[in-house]
């Protein structure tokens, strides 16, 4: 039986004038410097790791993998 | 009691004859749960001979007061058994391979009628050739015969979204990166590469259940999984394995007890997305029936 992990936080990718709103914690945080570069990396991480980009509206990405 | 040659061949022939037939009527009712590959109607076949077989066998073995016959019966039904748990390991195998899987609750439905459809072909075969030998006359059997295979239908009958509920389009709105239709959120996007594809390809129906049994049955996670395999196997999906946001999604709208299904199609026309949720099985192994519960009818009125 395959054991698969779902629902966790692959990377955190947030904009530099919000890198108060994260802090370290399991998922590596690429900082970046405005909006479109944010979309960019956030776009290449997800076809990476096939998971899917959440915005939290605060400056802050998440990429999620569900299963 | 002994039945002459003549009479004995007349009753087995005509028995496995209609039941086999009663097989093969029931291998092409449907385009989806069905094998449409030449071995898949062989196998099935097959099978609808041997039950159709025990079955017209049963008449004149009982006749000749041979009831150790009816073992065989027993055997037939552990045999037909088997046929479910075959149906179900090879499409359970298969659900890695689909990009919108079946769901358990699907699967479990196709093997039990594919089970269901072996007794039919049994039950018709005993039918005919119990007529057979009763009349002396294998037209009278067939009547019989024939007009099992019509009644069988009843039996057989299974119920669609469409009789249970309305399937009405409706519209995607983005608010900010939240996917939402009628004001409930069904998802957070976060890529505006994926948004502006779902805002151009993007359908959204509502499925308003028709009352309390279909409510329940509705918010059911194996009918609503079988409905996004259905919609994504028949209109195909912009999704691939690394664009899960472009995935199909339900989410029921805590409000009114309606489901909201959202899916990126390849082929993005909401008529046919709508005749196709219509059309999908209202899977009987999940149904409830709350109505049937004196608590549950204080809860309505």
């Amino acid at each position: 039986m395959e054991v698969h992990v779902t629902g966790y936080i692959i990377a955190i990718v947030a904009l530099r004038k919000a890198k108060d709103n994260v802090l370290s914690g399991t998922a590596p945080i690429i900082y970046v410097e405005n909006e479109e570069e944010q979309q960019k990396i956030s776009m290449y991480l997800s076809r990476i790791f096939k998971a899917a980009v959440h915005d939290l509206e605060n400056g802050v990405f998440i990429l999620v993998k569900q299963y | 009691m002994s039945i002459n040659h003549e009479l004995y061949i007349n009753i087995v022939v005509c028995g496995i004859a209609l039941g086999t037939l009663a097989r093969f009527i029931y291998l092409r009712v449907d385009y989806r749960q069905y094998p449409t590959y030449p071995q898949g109607y062989m196998t099935h076949l097959t099978l609808g001979v041997i039950s159709a077989a025990l079955g017209a066998f049963s008449v004149p073995a009982l006749i000749e007061k041979q009831y150790t016959a009816v073992t065989f019966l027993a055997l037939a039904a552990q045999q037909f058994k088997e046929v479910r748990e075959i149906e179900r390991a090879s499409l359970e195998k298969m659900e890695a391979t689909e990009l919108v899987p079946r769901g358990a609750a699907y699967i479990e439905n196709i093997a039990k009628i594919f089970e269901a459809r072996n007794y039919i072909a049994m039950a018709v075969a005993t039918l005919t050739s119990l007529a057979v030998y009763l009349s002396k006359s294998v037209i009278i059997g067939t009547i019989v015969g024939g007009l099992a295979i019509y009644l069988s239908r009843y039996v057989m009958k299974i119920a669609y979204i469409r009789d249970i509920a309305e399937v009405l389009p409706s519209k995607i709105v983005f608010k900010g990166p939240l996917l939402c239709v009628e004001d409930v959120v069904l998802a957070d996007i976060g890529l505006k590469e994926g948004r502006e594809i779902i805002e151009k390809f993007g359908m959204a129906v509502i499925i308003r259940p028709k009352g309390l049994d279909s409510l329940i049955s509705i918010n059911n996670l194996g009918i609503r999984q079988a409905i996004l395999h259905e919609a994504a196997n028949q209109l195909g999906l912009k999704m691939n394995i690394d664009t899960p946001e472009l995935a199909p999604l339900t989410m029921n709208n805590n409000e009114n007890g309606d489901i909201i299904v959202v899916m990126v199609a390849m082929k993005p026309d909401i008529d046919a997305f709508v005749e196709i949720i219509k059309n999908v099985p209202a899977i009987e192994t999940v149904r409830k029936y709350p109505s049937k519960s004196r608590g549950a009818r204080k809860a309505v009125n």
